[in-house]
């Protein structure tokens, strides 16, 4: 049965058949998509084509499954917690899409420069054609998603002042921390983790950052990815700049051996047998102060950019979360050291496997509480000068959370040796995640500073109670558990 | 006769992977022995088990008959240990690590020290960070010879040296060698060195000893016999400790474990064929094995 469709009725059919074939065509392309993903090269398309090398690129830039694994965990978490934000407004969905949003975006931050540094400068993928034009287009779309998710969140935020003009903003300031983390890399293996405290200012920069005219932004934007892009191009590196993250215990040792030998800071006499063997350095009084100067040069190198950006106010709250950090940081890396040099101490301690426990524990004090009294001195001597809002009392509470939240991380890692047969990645990384974790309760309780949330003043002690019940839970453990440890193999 | 070590039944699993699989073996004075094996093969883990660095996850592994994972400060003095990556300290030079070593060893041969440093050519005066892998090597190798110890145990000693360096460190342990008080035991991958100096043969395949025993009575239980046939040859012999049979033309040849001279004029009998027996070098032995 026929019918004649009058100007109107004809004009409706004809846009439900275009939405139908949209509808076929999207999801044609979609189940192709699909397809090229599962099927992998056996069926390659134009997208096949693409998901093969993103996946590629995944995996290259991410070279281990844990990592990976938490890679995408976190991504999930975010964007479902973003999801939930938007739709319903829930402050508690907010806090966990920050929260996640930071860890991701650190974590990247921390990874994907120096693993780019050493995908352009091996052999292997140098002959994997755009290998490194693939690489630019990563990092420069991987900044302005970074970007894009900042800003939004922000939107989502008390503050609630999304801009055009800050997008410019954010997405110049990750331009070049991501940019200058990649020279860096490339320059001093580990060393863009001290561009990490420019981000801690983003807020202020991105203020300043706005009063610029808007086209101005963009150029100076356009202008350094252009200025990078050559630099990346024609970079011809002279060697292979491994990434110390993923090699193994022998290649560390290599590294530890040529870079920290050479230098000035780490050359001195042994003061004591085991002590020198378990540092895998001299450890001459002569010798840790000199390593000690190392770091209390570079720390104050932190402080500079924040102090000529913020206001007093501001800076203030800083000192506190840069003094926490450094304490924290020194800890793991006190720890990280002991646990890579412990298997050198077997074959010449004087007693047996118990008897670590107490050793181990005295040199971690002995190197951590002069780096932490230094941090806290500073802070006490700042706070004086700043005519002092807070008291003695409260930082003496600061220094006891300090030390708690050190000795916690003790416990923890060699905790996390035993029981991974001494996984020194797994042992890094629950301690790095714990001290993370510490970190956002600290912020969290308004402890440091305050997230731009309502939710702040929350009581101290849901950070020092669960601490100290940890804390109670591992030591007997942790010291029995030497009885029957394992330690980090030179086969692996 | 005093053991210095014993393992029986010793098995060792490294993140749920099974690295050795039930080794028994004991190591008594007077032995230089030769651990060889393919990459990946445990030699590393055996030699760190041995030495107590693991538990193992099954059997025992002792050291003068005490566990090595409790060994004692008199036993450790008695060890001396090259690891397959030197451990040598960054920031000291190559008299600060002698003194240091000197200071934590009760018994010191200052003369043995200062002659291998004469004849090894080491830089003392340098920074190991800045030495070569093979000065950083022969000053590993120096450091854990010069207190004498009774057990010398040595992952891959040899690696980084050149010709030269290598040839002065195997005379050094032909002199331990001579001392029927003391033991060796190294891996290598290079066969002409183990001629040169080892007496017994650890070969370990998929984690388990193939062979355990002396260098001589290795070489002479292996062997490689050719049938040779007045026509071309196909068939398939089944005869106890033939490892392998490889068919070519009028030929067949067979290598045999466990040879014993009886065999030949039994293998003319069964096949009437003429018979060429050839004894094999190590390194023909270790392919055969590991093939």
């Amino acid at each position: 049965m026929s019918k004649v469709l009058h100007g109107s009725e004809h004009l409706c059919v004809n846009r439900f058949i275009w939405r139908l074939k949209k509808i076929n065509l999207v999801h044609e392309v979609l189940l192709k998509f699909f397809k090229d993903i599962l099927l992998g090269a056996e069926s390659m398309s134009g997208f096949g084509v693409y998901a093969s090398k993103g996946r590629v690129l995944f995996r290259l830039l991410f070279p281990s499954t844990i990592l990976r694994c938490i890679v995408l965990a976190l991504l999930v978490i975010a964007c479902a917690a973003s999801a939930i934000t938007a739709n319903a407004r829930s402050e508690l969905a907010a806090i966990i899409a920050v929260i996640t949003f930071i860890n991701l975006a650190l974590l990247c931050a921390l990874t994907i420069p120096m693993q780019m540094v050493a995908l352009a400068s091996s052999r292997t993928t140098i002959f994997l054609g755009n290998a490194r034009n693939l690489l630019l287009v990563f990092l420069l779309m991987f900044s302005l998603g970074t970007s894009l998710m900042m800003c939004w969140l922000w939107d989502l935020s008390t503050l609630n002042r999304y801009s055009p003009l800050m997008l410019l903003g954010v997405w110049l300031t990750t331009s070049l921390f991501l940019q200058a983390s990649v020279w860096f890399s490339y320059r001093w293996s580990g060393a863009h983790l001290f561009l990490l405290v420019f981000y801690l200012i983003l807020d202020d920069v991105v203020s300043l950052l706005e009063l610029w005219n808007p086209l101005l932004l963009a150029s100076v934007l356009l202008l350094s990815w252009m200025a990078f892009a050559y630099w990346w191009i024609n970079w011809m590196p002279e060697k292979y700049k491994v990434n110390i993250f993923f090699i193994g215990l022998a290649a560390h040792q290599k590294i530890s051996l040529t870079q920290r030998g050479n230098s000035w800071f780490h050359t001195g006499t042994a003061h004591s047998w085991l002590g020198s063997r378990l540092l895998g350095a001299a450890d001459g009084w002569g010798v840790r102060g000199r390593r000690m100067l190392s770091v209390l040069i570079f720390t104050p190198l932190g402080f500079i950019p924040a102090f000529l950006i913020m206001d007093d106010a501001q800076f203030k709250g800083l000192v506190h979360t840069i003094l926490l950090i450094s304490s924290a940081t020194v800890a793991l890396g006190v720890l990280a050291n002991q646990a890579f040099n412990l298997r050198r101490i077997w074959l010449y301690s004087a007693g047996d496997r118990s008897e670590f426990y107490s050793l181990l524990q005295k040199k971690f004090w002995l190197d951590v509480v002069p780096f932490t009294l230094f941090f806290s001195a500073v802070a006490f001597n700042l706070d004086w000068l700043w005519e002092a809002q807070r008291g003695a009392e409260s930082w003496l509470y600061f220094l006891v959370s300090v030390f708690l939240l050190q000795s916690l991380a003790f416990h923890v890692y060699w905790w996390v040796y035993q029981r991974t047969s001494a996984s020194l990645f797994w042992c890094n990384l629950v301690c790095f995640g714990m001290v993370l974790c510490w970190l956002f309760m600290s912020f969290a309780t308004g402890f440091l500073a305050t997230l731009p949330f309502g939710w702040q003043n929350v009581s101290p002690l849901w950070i020092v109670v669960p601490e100290l019940i940890l804390l109670v839970f591992l030591q007997e453990r942790v010291r029995s558990g030497f009885c029957r440890v394992n330690f980090a193999g030179g086969s692996r | 006769m005093q053991t210095f070590i014993s393992l029986n039944g010793l098995q060792r699993k490294l993140g749920g992977v099974s690295i050795l699989n039930g080794i028994t073996a004991v190591v008594t004075p007077g032995q230089v022995i030769a651990l060889l094996g393919k990459n990946g093969a445990g030699k590393t883990t055996l030699l760190e088990t041995m030495l107590g660095f693991g538990f193992p996850s099954a059997g025992e592994a002792k050291l003068w008959n005490i566990n090595a994972t409790n060994i004692d400060s008199d036993i450790k003095q008695r060890l001396g240990f090259v690891p397959q990556q030197d451990e040598l300290l960054a920031g000291l030079n190559g008299r600060d690590h002698l003194e240091l070593f000197k200071s934590f060893r009760k018994n010191w041969n200052q003369a043995l020290a200062d002659r291998l440093i004469a004849e090894w050519l080491i830089p003392m005066d340098v920074s190991v960070g800045k030495m070569s892998i093979g000065q950083r090597q022969k000053l590993s190798i120096l450091l854990a010879m010069a207190h004498e110890p009774a057990l010398l145990i040595l992952d891959e000693p040899v690696a980084s040296l050149d010709p030269i360096a290598r040839r002065q460190f195997l005379q050094q342990l032909i002199e331990i060698a001579a001392d029927e008080n003391r033991a060796v035991i190294f891996s290598t991958h290079i066969v002409s060195d183990v001629e040169r100096v080892a007496n017994q043969v650890w070969m370990l395949r998929d984690g388990s000893l193939a062979y355990q025993g002396g260098l001589d009575e290795l070489k002479e239980s292996f062997v490689r016999v050719t049938l040779s046939f007045s026509q071309p040859v196909s068939l398939k012999i089944n005869w106890p400790n033939l490892i392998r049979q490889k068919n070519s033309g009028h030929q067949t040849q067979l290598t045999f474990d466990h040879w014993k001279e009886e065999m030949v004029q039994q293998l003319e009998q069964e096949f009437d064929a003429q018979v060429q027996v050839e004894y094999l070098g190590l390194e023909d032995i270790f392919l055969e094995l590991n093939q």
